[in-house]
């Protein structure tokens, strides 16, 4: 149930996917779905999902990690998928019923459109399942030093996000423990009305709040325990630098994007 | 012995089946829980303690095997499930985290109200809860969150035993207290289980407080029942429970060293009271022979 | 003293209340210690005996009312040396969920050198052996909240031991543990004591541990009440209990004898000496 959400889960690995720089991680994840907007055809989307199984291959990952991950968006990609199916105009009709027409280019839309759902996310999974929140947040805060002189808090910001990282399986393991323990008295979830569900879900709401300010505080007096104090004069254990793999990696993600407009141009 | 209130008969549990993430947390587990006894369950973090406790009042489902209240399977229906809740009472791990309501009363009441009984009876029960749990009735109109840990402690547990359950089971009940605070908790337990007859299930790590209360210890490893009986019985396998990295107590190490050392005491001891007995006995045996 | 490490005068505390009207009330009051270096002293005391607070003041987490405290000749007033003290004395807390910041273990150990700015090589030779001291190296990349409680709770040790600080204070460290995590934390105090040199302050619930000090300093009500080796507080039984306390079984066993007439030792704090008194008695 909860345990399914694995946003913000990290699966520890030596691949070269694991290795190379959070930097480049981010920049492909972002080039490759700028890749995934432009592909039009059944041929782009080919080639992008070509690159996808690639890396996840590359990577380790397990299949049954990645899809497990799918599990919060399978609704969503139903409806979207749903809905292009329904609305897409078209000429070759395959079915018509009452007020629904279904059209070749209607299941071609749906398709497409569920396809790029599930390759979105899980291609924005390999970058969090291979690099840890403590680096992936260093990389964002190496990539946004340049908007320090336009005073934004960039470190402060990157420290946030990486606590937020690490409290979240704290946090659902917390859900899970407080659900069970309303339960145990009398507490029920699945019944009644949206109204009484969501009135059902207070005494869980009221103790997962206030927890999370006590582990929030606690956390923030074991932090300057450890001397911390902001970002300034603060070294790394693991100093990013660019690899060849980086470099590689980064071209090969270029050559995506290339290829698949390439393609778009040709009509493909 | 009477016939068992809760019975569980080959009960396993297997987590995410099918998964690489896959544990067997229970195997094969036969238990009985009789009326009116209080049952020891001990074994370290892993064993399988708190995965068991959750089926007994059908929070978690057996992969295999059935649990049966008074002789029901309690996952029978829906309704069979609703009415375990309340007849099989779940005090987790430091309670005190789940209180929500904005007075002690009302948190009190959060079982009994779920049990939809009639509000005269909801006030009888938080008022015999709050009494069994050395609640003062000046606190129950405060806020949960103005107590001290050991207050709010025993505010959780008196919102369980407002359901009137007639098996009571707390999972380390004691974790984190000071020993005043440790001993009144314990109080508590002992006053609902003498006055009302339920019987008690106790999960802990500390030895000395299974020995001290329980009538019958099961000790888990590995997700089965790796001994089980009356304390003298457990107890008097020192070596194996030191295997299974559990601490044996202090009175029974003891024993154990004077054993090794020529001085026999008759019988199994782990408490202070049975070793003063013991050696007074011994010491008494001595004065005679001079 | 002189080779005092913490020095303690008069210390008065108090939280400042949300509301002007309220008058405060102490949390710790009048309260002086002195601690030596490489000693190991245990702290007792009842639930809101103001235990922790005395600790939170030891690292600068909170700055006294009246009286002061100097660590390592340094007062914690001094803001400029407020790194400095913390760097000195480390402080290893309850929960151990809660004072771990990174999702893999390796780079939560890094936090504090990464913090004092330790240069990267070092990091990682201070990184791996904070973390084979606590025996915990071979976990170095898996993710921590996957690992037991007691095991986390030696990750955070390691992570305090990566700053080498002199002095470390364990704020209940064991209350959550099963008995085996309590066994292997303990065995790492005694490591850091003897192999480090670490000067080592314990607050427990657990007289056991206590015993175990070389010496014992008592809390109640936010004063210091006791303070002495272990072998003679455990003495005060009647005391002890008084203050919501107890002390080892061993000790309370002989008391028990002794008050029924029997010439048997008092304080025997451990299993061992405790077995050995008896059969010196009963041998006879």
């Amino acid at each position: 149930m909860l345990r399914d959400i694995t946003l913000g889960q990290f699966f520890p690995g030596s691949t070269v996917v694991h290795r190379l720089d959070p930097r480049t991680k981010i920049m492909m994840v972002v080039v490759y779905i700028a890749a995934l907007f432009n592909a039009k055809s059944w041929v782009s989307y080919g080639v992008v999902l070509a690159f996808l199984v690639f890396s996840i291959a590359v990577s380790r990952i397990r299949l049954s990690a990645m899809l497990r991950g799918l599990k919060p968006i399978v609704f969503i990609v139903v409806l979207t998928s749903l809905l292009n199916l329904l609305y897409a105009r078209g000429e070759d009709v395959i079915a018509h019923w009452w007020i629904f027409t279904i059209t070749r280019q209607g299941v071609k839309a749906a398709i497409l459109m569920a396809a790029r759902l599930i390759m979105l996310v899980m291609g924005t999974f390999m970058l969090t399942y291979t690099t840890s929140p403590i680096m992936l947040t260093y990389g964002l805060e190496l990539l946004m030093n340049p908007l320090k002189k336009l005073k934004v808090p960039v470190h402060e910001l990157a420290m946030m996000m990486s606590m937020a990282l690490r409290l979240i399986p704290t946090l659902i393991e917390e859900t899970d423990k407080i659900m069970s323990a309303q339960k145990a008295r009398g507490a029920e979830f699945d019944t009644g009305n949206l109204i009484e569900k969501a009135k059902a879900m207070l005494p869980v709401l009221v103790p997962l709040f206030l927890s999370s300010f006590r582990r929030a505080d606690e956390l923030a007096t074991a932090m300057e325990a450890r001397c911390y104090h902001g970002g300034e004069g603060r070294t790394r254990l693991n100093v990013l630098k660019f690899a060849r793999r980086d470099y590689l990696a980064f071209a090969a993600g270029l050559l995506l994007l290339a290829a698949v407009i390439v393609l778009a141009r040709l009509g493909l | 012995m009477d016939e068992p209130i809760l019975k569980i008969e080959k009960l396993s549990h297997v987590y995410s089946p099918g998964t690489p993430f896959e544990t067997t947390a229970l195997r094969d587990v036969d238990l009985e829980i009789y009326k009116g006894e209080i049952l020891g369950i001990i074994g370290h973090t892993g064993s399988g303690k708190s995965t068991l406790i959750q089926h007994l009042n059908a929070l978690i489902k057996p992969t295999s095997g059935r649990i049966l209240l008074n002789g029901h399977d309690i996952n029978e229906s829906k309704q069979s499930v609703r009415e375990v809740r309340s007849r099989v009472g779940l005090v987790f791990q430091y309670p005190e985290y789940q209180l929500f309501e904005e007075t002690v009363k009302k948190d009190i009441a959060f079982g009994p109200r779920n049990m939809k009984l009639p509000q005269e009876e909801i006030d009888r029960r938080v008022m015999e809860a709050a009494r069994f749990c050395g609640v003062e009735e000046e606190l129950l109109d405060r806020a949960p969150f103005d107590l001290s840990g050991g207050q709010k402690r025993r505010v959780a547990i008196a919102g369980v035993i407002a359901m009137m359950p007639e098996v009571l089971v707390l999972d380390e009940p004691m974790a984190g207290l000071d020993p005043r605070g440790r001993e009144e908790i314990m109080e508590n337990i002992l006053a609902y289980h003498n006055e009302t007859g339920a019987a008690i299930v106790i999960v802990t790590h500390s030895m000395e407080e299974a020995a001290r209360h329980a009538g019958r210890m099961a000790v888990l490893e590995h997700g089965t029942v790796a001994m089980s009986g009356t304390p003298e019985e457990v107890f008097s396998h020192g070596e194996q429970l030191r295997q299974m990295g559990l601490a044996t107590p202090v009175m029974t190490d003891v024993a154990d060293k004077l054993c090794k050392l020529g001085v026999k005491l008759a019988g199994t001891v782990y408490t202070v009271e049975q070793m003063v007995d013991a050696l007074m006995a011994l010491e008494g045996g001595r004065r005679d022979a001079s | 003293m002189d080779n005092t490490v913490i020095k303690i005068d008069d210390l008065t505390f108090f939280y400042t209340p949300d509301d002007e009207d309220t008058v405060p009330e102490d949390v710790l009051s009048g309260v002086s210690l002195e601690i030596g270096q490489g000693s190991f002293v245990a702290v007792l005391g009842h639930n809101g005996s103001g235990k922790s607070t005395l600790a939170r003041h030891l690292n600068a987490l909170l700055l006294p009312k009246g009286g002061t405290v100097t660590v390592f000749g340094m007062d914690t007033k001094d803001e400029e040396l407020m790194l400095e003290i913390r760097r000195r004395v480390g402080m290893v807390f309850q929960n151990p969920d809660n004072q771990i910041v990174s999702n893999v273990v390796e780079e939560d150990v890094a936090f504090a050198p990464e913090n004092l700015g330790v240069p990267t090589p070092e990091i990682r030779q201070r990184v791996d052996e904070a973390l084979k001291t606590v025996g915990m190296y071979k976990y170095r990349t898996h993710a921590p909240h996957l690992l037991s409680g007691g095991q986390k709770q030696r990750i955070a040790i390691a992570g305090v031991l990566a700053m080498r600080p002199k002095c470390v204070v364990f704020d209940e460290p064991t209350a959550m543990l099963d008995p085996q995590g309590r066994r292997d934390v303990m065995k790492i105090i005694g490591r850091m004591k003897n192999e480090l040199g670490s000067t080592v302050i314990l607050i427990t619930h657990h007289m056991e541990e206590a015993a175990l000090a070389d010496r014992v300093v008592v809390m109640s009500d936010g004063k210091l009440v006791m303070d002495g080796p272990p072998r003679e507080i455990f003495t005060h039984v009647e005391e002890l209990e008084a203050l919501g306390l107890t002390v080892p079984g061993t000790v309370k066993l002989m008391w028990e004898l002794r008050r029924r007439g029997l010439d048997v030792p008092l304080s025997t704090l451990t299993v061992d000496e405790c077995a050995a008194a008896l059969a010196d008695h009963f041998g006879k």
